[in-house]
């Protein structure tokens, strides 16, 4: 019973060693978080977006050959235009991942929230505990401790279907998938490169709208034959209310993501019950055994022992 | 006792002729001569006179009131009256890099000119707050009490004083203005970012109300993490009343 005392303290404290009671949450709250933008319709819309930047980027290099001096008079459109590359290679990698992990996150999402994660190791450790720290006792007054082991086989049992019942084996790995993939995403630099890229953009978007175009069609040609660039200045304004609460729930939960990462790897998860909950029950049966199985030397009828 | 009644109506009739003389001087400038008494027991000292200054403006203390913005103008080389600036993460109010704006009106595109709102700029003593719907379905601010909507990046911007923090108050101290606008939230792009400062600082004429007022904000959290915005309100104080 000693053992199954030691796996129900180890249990117990094993949030305290893996300070889950802060960084579970934190997960949490960046599951929460990213749930608006971990669906296929917003995907697709941003996708969009970058779509029809794109085309807008290849009409205004039209006029770039139009316009004399556009590099230099137009400086906020020769920026998006030399750094939309890079943005489109970036933006569009941000996207392909969180599009991959749609899956994952929704088995995450599905898990138990995790808010309670760490209390599925106290309660259980602590019962644990408590049962085998009984038995104990009522061995050494020389009571047999039958109910309280089958309590305790019972309780060990149940730790180990813990993670089948919750479906743990399959969902925690997609969580250390995503967490994986998500981790050159979820970082301050990542995060400070798209707001760079925001203002490449709305630089651009706006001196194409109120320089580029206007001096294009000074020289009689006609913003018509340019629709991207037309769109793009009209669905700008939709594409900011879309892109500036993304990047904000990127850089507001850097933070999270690394909280999380900092947890043992979601694949392990699971084993963290099996294996105790194995250990408690066994040693559990095993001393059911005992008792129930006079020793053959025995002098006379056994006592209780613990 | 009956013999001193006509003395003292005398002596009340040359008390409201001093009075009347003394008032008829008091738009030459601003000493005015006040009877105190207007009857006297004697002729003798019929009338006392206090020589008082005139009430003028003196903005003093804290001002409650409202301070009526300048429109924002560029037409000299460097922007006068009411104007908001973004810093780029890392740079300074007073050398940037600043995020460029290009419908500002300014051929200096880091400058956004501000122009007065419907209640013609901000009030101390008051929140200012936002409307709701904070935005129109093209996501341009309808928040329009202190400044009128700005276009910055393509969306119109508003600023309202709803924030976290205390009702804006401002004090004046020998033409110094101190106050704190910790409440100070700008609108944009659908979200809102705290732009408040528990330390703005400004100058104000105490006799004119005119005045400035600036700080600075660093935008902590959200899209714009990082980056800070640099205010400057220009115009005139009117007390509340």
């Amino acid at each position: 019973m000693v053992v199954a005392l030691v796996i129900g303290l180890g249990l117990a404290a094993a949030p305290v060693a893996f300070q889950m009671f802060t960084r579970a949450p934190q997960g949490g709250t960046m599951i929460d978080d990213f749930q608006p933008y971990m669906q296929t319709t917003k995907i697709d819309a941003f996708r969009g977006y970058l779509d029809l930047i794109d085309k807008a980027n290849t009409e205004s290099l039209t006029l770039q050959q139009s316009l004399p001096d556009y590099d230099t008079q137009f400086v906020g459109a020769a920026g998006l235009n030399d750094q939309w590359p890079t943005i489109q290679t970036d933006m569009t990698d941000l996207l392909d991942r969180m599009d991959r992990n749609m899956g994952n996150y929704a088995a995450v999402a599905a898990l138990p929230s995790f808010d309670l994660f760490p209390w599925f190791f106290v309660l259980p450790g602590v019962i644990i505990a408590g049962l085998a720290a009984a038995a104990l006792v009522k061995g050494r007054k020389g009571t047999r401790p039958r109910g309280l082991l089958i309590a305790l086989a019972v309780m060990g049992l149940g730790v180990v279907a813990a993670p089948a019942i919750f479906q743990m084996f399959t969902r925690a790995p997609k969580g250390g998938e995503m967490i994986d993939d998500f981790r050159p995403m979820m970082t301050a630099q990542r995060v400070r490169n798209v707001q760079g890229y925001f203002i490449s953009l709305g630089g651009g978007e706006g001196q194409l709208r109120v320089g580029v175009v206007p001096a294009y069609e000074a020289t009689g040609a006609s913003a018509a034959d340019h629709p991207a660039i037309t769109q793009f200045s009209a669905e700008w304004p939709t594409i900011v209310g879309e892109f500036n609460p993304m990047i904000a729930t990127m850089n507001d939960n850097v933070d999270n993501f690394q909280a999380v990462d900092a947890m043992p790897s979601f694949p392990l998860f699971p084993w963290f019950f099996v294996i105790p909950g194995a250990l408690v029950a066994g040693a559990a049966a095993a001393a059911l055994r005992r008792r129930e199985t006079p020793p053959a030397t025995s002098p006379t009828p056994e006592k209780e022992s613990s | 006792m009956k013999a001193s009644t006509p003395i003292r109506l005398l002596a009340a009739a040359a008390a409201s002729l001093t009075l009347f003389a003394a008032c008829s001087d008091s738009d030459k400038d601003t000493t005015k001569t006040v009877a105190t008494e207007a009857v006297a027991d004697t002729a003798g000292d019929a009338e006392t006179t206090v020589p008082v200054t005139d009430a003028a403006p003196s903005f003093e203390g804290d001002l409650v009131g409202t301070f009526a913005l300048d429109a924002g103008d560029c037409t000299a080389a460097a922007p006068t009256g009411s104007y908001f600036q973004m810093v780029q993460p890392g740079g300074t109010a007073e050398a940037g890099p600043f995020v460029p704006n290009a419908d500002s009106a300014c051929k200096d595109t880091n400058f956004t000119l501000l122009a007065p709102g419907t209640d013609g700029g901000l009030t101390s003593g008051t929140a200012q707050a936002s409307p709701t719907p904070a935005f129109d379905a093209n996501n341009n601010a309808l928040v329009a009490a202190i400044a009128a909507p700005a276009k910055f990046f393509g969306s119109a911007f508003g600023v309202a004083t709803d924030g976290s923090g205390p009702i804006p108050s401002i004090t004046a101290t020998g033409g110094t203005l101190t106050g704190d606008l910790s409440s100070f939230t700008a609108y944009w792009g659908g979200g809102t970012f705290s732009q408040g400062s528990a330390a703005a600082t400004g100058t104000i004429d105490p006799t004119t109300g005119d005045y400035t007022l600036t700080w600075t904000s660093l935008i902590s959290g959200g899209s714009f993490n990082g980056f800070t915005g640099v205010w400057h309100l220009q115009g005139t104080f009117t007390p509340k009343g």
